[in-house]
């Protein structure tokens, strides 16, 4: 069954056609989560939630990019992890430790070896660290445009901003992630170094 | 890449981010360009910009922890509003609660039926006894004339008989004193006025004029000869003297100052006769010149009790007044239709000889109202009547009574056994939306 007929049956309340397209994107709407929340065990609740609520409002969808329309309900369940987290402690030590350790436990390659994989680990970690450092307006932003590469007018579809917000939220949160990095530039590798002037 | 001491501007970075998505339109892009070949910091900018986003590029996709599909069992398809809100819980609970409501609705307006319906009963009950009825109202006439009847000295007096005169009450008339049989006539005379008036005026149909008193007396003794009139002399006006020897007169209703027993006194008697005889009009009513010579109402047949003449008529003047009263009173007795009754008429047509007084209406002229008719077959017994007359009249008397007490008895136990199958019913309907109502709760709950 294709895409449409999936989305077909799952509107006529057939539960197990949309698990069918719960297992195509779960992978991407996980990692969607996971660069926003920055946190395993929130990524997975917020994809959960978003499924669950895919599910619930499958019958608003008319019909346009089922990808789209399901990583805007990602990225909404997402800022509903994000405020309701926000009247919790900040993430202890622990916490970064945590998803340190998911980064190396979550990246998949075809050619792995430890030194490539270790680089990759810290790299990821640093990458990681930077982002969660961002606003969440940005970091949202900065996720969907260069994490998950979707375009402009996507990002507008998605966050439901309008395009000069998404341009401007957009190199605000390039800009800092670029400062950011400079200031881990011994892990990064030496390519990605930035050269100072001399 | 060259960092650039220069920090550029948010909005050259901006324009930059744009550059590097292809965001830019073909002019904007060939001025940035323009200021890229003379501005090495913004230059450098525009590379930190690319490193970044391609270091964030590589970041590689991350697998899913678990899968996330939804349970089948528990996420099923949102029905439609309306098969959602007739659910089985939704219509117990629904059911429950206009259940509850008509029936206790239902309880109260059972119990107010049957309230309404002892008012009623008592109210009914209460009226009863006083005998108080229209005149014009005919099965009244008859239920008035049977606590007369049943009564040795009836203290309801009935209205439909006559219009009440000037020195009669007959809405508030005492009651007559139970007399002797042998002084019925001056009971007669001692009575209340109109009422007995008219009592007496019914029973004197069946009385001979010579005989009134005689008759009177006998028929309370149920002796066959009458006696000259001994008693108190009757009034013109209350009665009618009877005088002479004239043969009864064939009067179908009574005259208002009944034909009184034939006073002592002949000048008062005579003066008192009802000269019915002469009466052109009689509607019931005695002659309004009592004349001495007339016929009189000699050939009435004095029914037993029926001497009870008012002795409120003490002149030609008031018997003329009553027996103008009796006559609109007679009109007023009468059914429509019906022509008034000529007492002449019927006067000069006797129908039996002066004899012992009977109270059978055979000796009486054919009534032609229904008045006349109901008169003369409900003739009024005496204040103290004998066994045999109540005998006589007893079952016919009791006979319309029981038809129209049974009647009015059995429609408040009516009412009332429906009101109770109500509060019944009311109960049980009660009890079962009661059930309902509990139930979808319950069903709430578990869900």
């Amino acid at each position: 069954m294709d895409e449409n007929e999936l989305i077909r049956s799952a509107k006529q309340g057939d539960v197990n056609a949309f698990n069918q397209l719960v297992l195509v994107y779960q992978d991407t709407a996980y990692t969607v989560a996971y660069r926003i929340m920055g946190e395993y065990e929130a990524a997975s609740d917020a994809t959960q939630e978003a499924f669950i609520s895919a599910f619930r409002k499958l019958h608003q969808f008319r019909g346009d990019r089922f990808k789209s329309w399901l990583m805007r309900i990602v990225t909404n369940a997402c800022y509903d992890e994000l405020r309701r987290r926000q009247r919790r402690p900040a993430a202890s030590l622990e916490d970064m430790h945590e998803i340190q350790l998911g980064e190396a436990s979550h990246f998949h390659s075809q050619h792995d070896n430890p030194e490539s994989h270790a680089q990759r680990h810290e790299l990821g970690a640093a990458i990681q660290e930077c982002i969660n450092a961002l606003p969440d307006d940005q970091r949202v932003v900065v996720v969907l445009a260069d994490v998950q590469d979707y375009a402009y007018q996507e990002i507008v579809d998605i966050t439901g901003l309008a395009l000069g917000t998404v341009k401007s939220r957009l190199s605000r949160a390039r800009h800092r992630l670029r400062n950011c990095l400079r200031a881990v530039r011994e892990l990064l590798p030496v390519e990605y170094r930035l050269v100072d002037e001399e | 890449m060259v960092a650039s001491q220069h920090h550029p501007s948010d909005r050259d970075l901006e324009l930059l981010s744009a550059y590097v998505d292809g965001e830019l339109s073909d002019r904007e892009a060939a001025a940035l360009e323009q200021r890229l070949r003379h501005e090495p910091a913004l230059s450098a900018a525009l590379e930190d910009m690319r490193a970044t986003i391609a270091l964030l590029n590589k970041l590689p996709s991350l697998k899913a922890p678990r899968n996330f599909t939804l349970d089948p069992a528990r996420f099923r398809r949102p029905a439609p509003w309306w098969s959602r809100l007739f659910t089985l819980t939704n219509v117990l609970q629904l059911s429950g609660a206009l259940g509850t409501v008509v029936s206790v609705m239902l309880i109260i307006g059972a119990l107010l039926l049957n309230g309404m319906v002892d008012q009623n009963a008592k109210t009914q009950d209460a009226a009863q006894p006083a005998g108080v009825q229209a005149p014009t109202n005919e099965p009244q006439v008859e239920e008035s004339a049977s606590p007369l009847l049943e009564e040795a000295a009836p203290s309801e007096m009935p209205q439909v008989a006559l219009v009440p005169t000037e020195a009669s009450a007959p809405a508030a008339t005492p009651p007559m004193e139970a007399a002797p049989q042998d002084e019925s006539t001056a009971i007669a005379y001692g009575g209340e006025g109109l009422i007995q008036t008219t009592i007496v005026a019914q029973s004197t149909l069946y009385f001979s004029t010579d005989t009134w008193r005689t008759s009177t007396a006998a028929a309370l003794d149920d002796r066959p000869t009458a006696e000259p009139a001994t008693g108190p002399p009757l009034e013109p006006g209350a009665g009618t003297a009877v005088n002479g020897t004239a043969e009864p007169p064939v009067i179908a209703a009574p005259p208002a100052d009944a034909e009184a027993p034939a006073a002592s006194d002949a000048d008062g008697a005579t003066d008192g006769a009802a000269d019915f005889s002469d009466a052109d009009t009689f509607d019931g009513v005695v002659p309004a010149q009592p004349n001495a010579e007339s016929e009189a109402p000699a050939a009435l047949q004095a029914a037993p009790g029926a001497a009870e003449i008012g002795d409120d008529a003490t002149s030609s003047d008031d018997g003329s007044q009553a027996a103008g009263s009796v006559a609109a009173t007679g009109d007023a007795m009468r059914e429509p239709g019906e022509t008034p009754i000529t007492g002449s008429a019927e006067q000069k047509s006797p129908t039996s000889t002066p004899g012992p007084p009977t109270a059978m209406p055979t000796a009486t002229p054919v009534p032609t109202t229904t008045q006349q008719r109901r008169l003369t077959r409900t003739p009024l017994p005496s204040p103290t009547p004998s066994p045999a007359e109540i005998a006589q009249l007893g079952p016919a008397v009791d006979a319309g009574e029981a038809e129209s007490e049974p009647q009015e008895r059995t429609e408040p136990a009516e009412e009332d056994d429906d009101s109770r199958w109500l509060v019944v019913v009311g109960i049980v309907s009660l009890c079962f939306s009661l059930a309902a109502l509990v139930w979808g709760r319950l069903r709430v709950r578990r869900a």
